[in-house]
């Protein structure tokens, strides 16, 4: 079957669908997906830099981090700059792993309104946690300068918009930051899919990673 | 990564009845009025080869606690009196330091439970006179290894004068800093000419008592390269006890003087719950017992001035704190990989006091920018508002590193 290229949300729902039959609580044991929605609207018309990026902790387990779904509001621009375990090219899906000390994926950008994407947790951190050992986080930012010095929308000192950890139980939790320090509400909102929408969107989301990882392969199609 | 930790279950204390039955034989054996007053009293001080020389009112005073019979107070009386009219009288008129108060000669503990228990102001005198005219009391001590007795001692007796209502003397943090300096130079920057592991034991009791009275974060990992230093260098399994000194024979060991060391390694399980101080403290302890031989009065105020701590530690149900972390991110902004560590009490009781959380064996190039310390080049830090972590509880730190290898940041955290 060949999916809709042009529509990442529609693919997602049409793989879902093929794969509706599994029971969802096998499928989607906790909150690994989040639909994060930024607001840029404060920058629009401006130019900067996104910043996705995957560490490790103190002798994590191994965990990976999806960026797919990817509706840019604005547009890109340049080549990403990428460091360690990387893989995919916005606006496709980009996978991330905490194989290194510093995962990272840096692109320029023309910023819109708002930026959307779907950010899925995977690997054995999230589906065999061994409870034992640290976990990982997930770094979202937006930078003025290429250097990535001059953070956007944020307060985090280290220039996060927001981050997630995945803990050592298997579980997330997400941080975000305002964006300013006038109190300004944060510029990112992480959603969780209702527990049903949810699994059958983590499902076609996990399809399309595969597919994404594949798709490094220049003649892989579903 | 993280270091071998001990489930709890209560296991006996090798050689517990033999240091019980040595405490009752031996403690009997030199509990006698006519000879401690011949060794000691007002007209100074005659042989160090009795019960008085390490405290033996300290001793005995721990015997009545430890078996619930007060006639063992009696005893603990002999030694006081005595001990307490030679401070008195070498001190009588002083304005300041006496020399003739030696600093190796200064017991405060025996004083200040006597204090305590009768209310005798000559005791709480003596007390405040070790503090204020032994040899190092208007210096605190010295900083050359060899004056590291003198400073343990310094630290006991300003300690012990700020227990019977001094004020804290200023000399206290002069003190400190002098032993802390003795274990850089025994262990650290090994400097010291000569290394006296028994001495290393009193310096040890005394940085614990100080900690466990102040809090100071510095002085734990302290403790832990002191012990594991002891133990790298001086231990002697055949002997079953550490040697001498290392300007001497290192392949035999000196048993008489175990028990003046065995209660650090007790300290460091009860808490970190690390199994190896559990293991060697055990290993200290059931050689000092076994081989210990009590000369005189002397080697058993030696063997039981602080071994009832080791029972007590050792007896104690371990802290038992779990360590994770976030993933470390990095930070163009601030050029560090950035993060938090997080404390969990997983034991069955409460922890109090300041958390630390020690991290050894750090990857090499990566250092600890936010570090509250260093400690023989080792990075700690301290969790901040933790005054008692309950169980169940959790608290964290944020930590920043610096890695301009980009290597994975890994390290074996020991929390105390």
């Amino acid at each position: 079957m060949r999916l809709p290229r042009n529509n990442p949300i529609l693919r997602i729902a049409v793989v879902a669908g093929l794969l509706a039959l599994l029971p969802a609580e096998q499928l989607f044991a906790g909150p690994i997906a989040y639909l994060v929605t930024v607001n840029t609207g404060a920058i629009s018309g401006t130019s900067g830099f996104l910043d996705f990026s995957f560490a490790p902790g103190n002798g994590s387990q191994a965990a990976f981090v999806s960026i797919g779904s990817f509706i840019p509001g604005g547009s890109l621009f340049g080549s990403p700059v990428v460091h360690g375990g990387v893989s995919g090219v916005l606006p496709g899906t980009v996978t991330i792993d905490n194989s290194t000390a510093f995962n990272d994926y840096f692109q320029g950008f023309h910023f819109g309104t708002t930026i959307q994407f779907l950010l899925s947790f995977g690997g054995l951190a999230v589906t065999s946690p061994d409870g034992t050992s640290s976990g990982s986080t997930f770094g979202f930012g937006m930078f003025e300068n290429s250097a990535g010095t001059i953070p956007l929308l944020t307060t985090d000192p280290f220039g996060n918009a927001f981050t997630v950890d995945v803990n050592p139980d298997g579980s997330t939790t997400p941080t975000v930051f305002p964006a300013d320090v006038l109190g300004a509400p944060p510029a990112a909102t992480l959603a969780t899919p209702e527990p049903a929408s949810c699994a059958l969107l983590a499902l076609g989301v996990s399809v399309l990673f595969a597919r994404g990882r594949r798709a490094i392969k220049p003649s892989t199609t579903l | 990564m993280s270091l071998a930790v001990t489930a709890w279950a209560q296991t006996p204390i090798p050689q517990r009845r033999g240091w019980e039955a040595h405490m009752l034989q031996q403690g009997a054996r030199f509990c006698n009025q006519a000879d401690i007053d011949a060794a000691i009293g007002s007209g100074g001080v005659i042989t160090e080869g009795n019960v008085w020389y390490y405290d033996g009112a300290r001793v005995y005073d721990q015997i009545a606690v430890y078996t619930g019979d007060p006639s063992w107070y009696t005893c603990a009386g002999y030694s006081n009196q005595a001990y307490r009219d030679w401070v008195l009288a070498t001190t009588a008129g002083a304005q300041w330091p006496v020399g003739a108060l030696g600093g190796w000669r200064v017991f405060p503990d025996g004083l200040l439970n006597d204090y305590r228990r009768t209310g005798d102001s000559n005791s709480r005198d003596a007390v405040i006179r070790l503090a204020q005219n032994s040899a190092f009391a208007g210096s605190g001590g010295a900083a050359p290894c060899i004056t590291s007795r003198e400073t343990a001692y310094i630290i006991n007796a300003y300690l012990a004068a700020e227990d019977v209502g001094q004020p804290r003397d200023p000399l206290l943090a002069t003190a400190v800093n002098y032993a802390l300096g003795h274990i850089d130079q025994w262990f650290v920057s090994r400097t010291c000419p000569d290394v006296m592991p028994f001495m290393v034991g009193l310096t040890m009791e005394a940085l614990i008592n100080y900690y466990e009275k102040t809090g100071d974060v510095r002085i734990p990992p302290q403790i832990r390269i002191t012990a594991d230093g002891l133990w790298s260098t001086a231990w002697v399994p055949a002997s079953s006890s550490f040697y001498y000194e290392s300007r001497g024979d290192q392949t035999v060991g000196i048993a008489d003087l175990s028990l003046l060391i065995a209660p650090a390694y007790a300290w460091l399980w009860q808490k970190t719950g690390v199994a190896k101080y559990l293991d060697r403290g055990d290993q200290v302890f059931a050689g000092g017992v076994l081989y210990a031989n009590f000369w005189s009065g002397k080697q058993f105020s030696q063997n039981y001035r602080w071994s009832f701590d080791y029972v007590k530690w050792r007896s104690a149900k371990p802290n038992s704190l779990g360590v994770g972390s976030t993933g470390f991110l990095f930070s163009r902004v601030t050029g560090t990989f950035n993060g938090k560590i997080t404390v969990t009490n997983t034991g069955g009781q409460a922890v109090a006091g300041n958390i630390l959380v020690e991290l050894l064996n750090l990857t090499p190039g990566v250092t600890l920018v936010n570090a509250t310390g260093t400690s023989g080049g080792t990075p700690f830090i301290v969790v901040p508002g933790t005054g008692s972590l309950a169980p169940g509880q959790s608290v964290s730190a944020t930590v920043q590193f610096r890695d301009p290898s980009n290597a994975l940041i890994n390290f074996a955290p020991v929390v105390y």
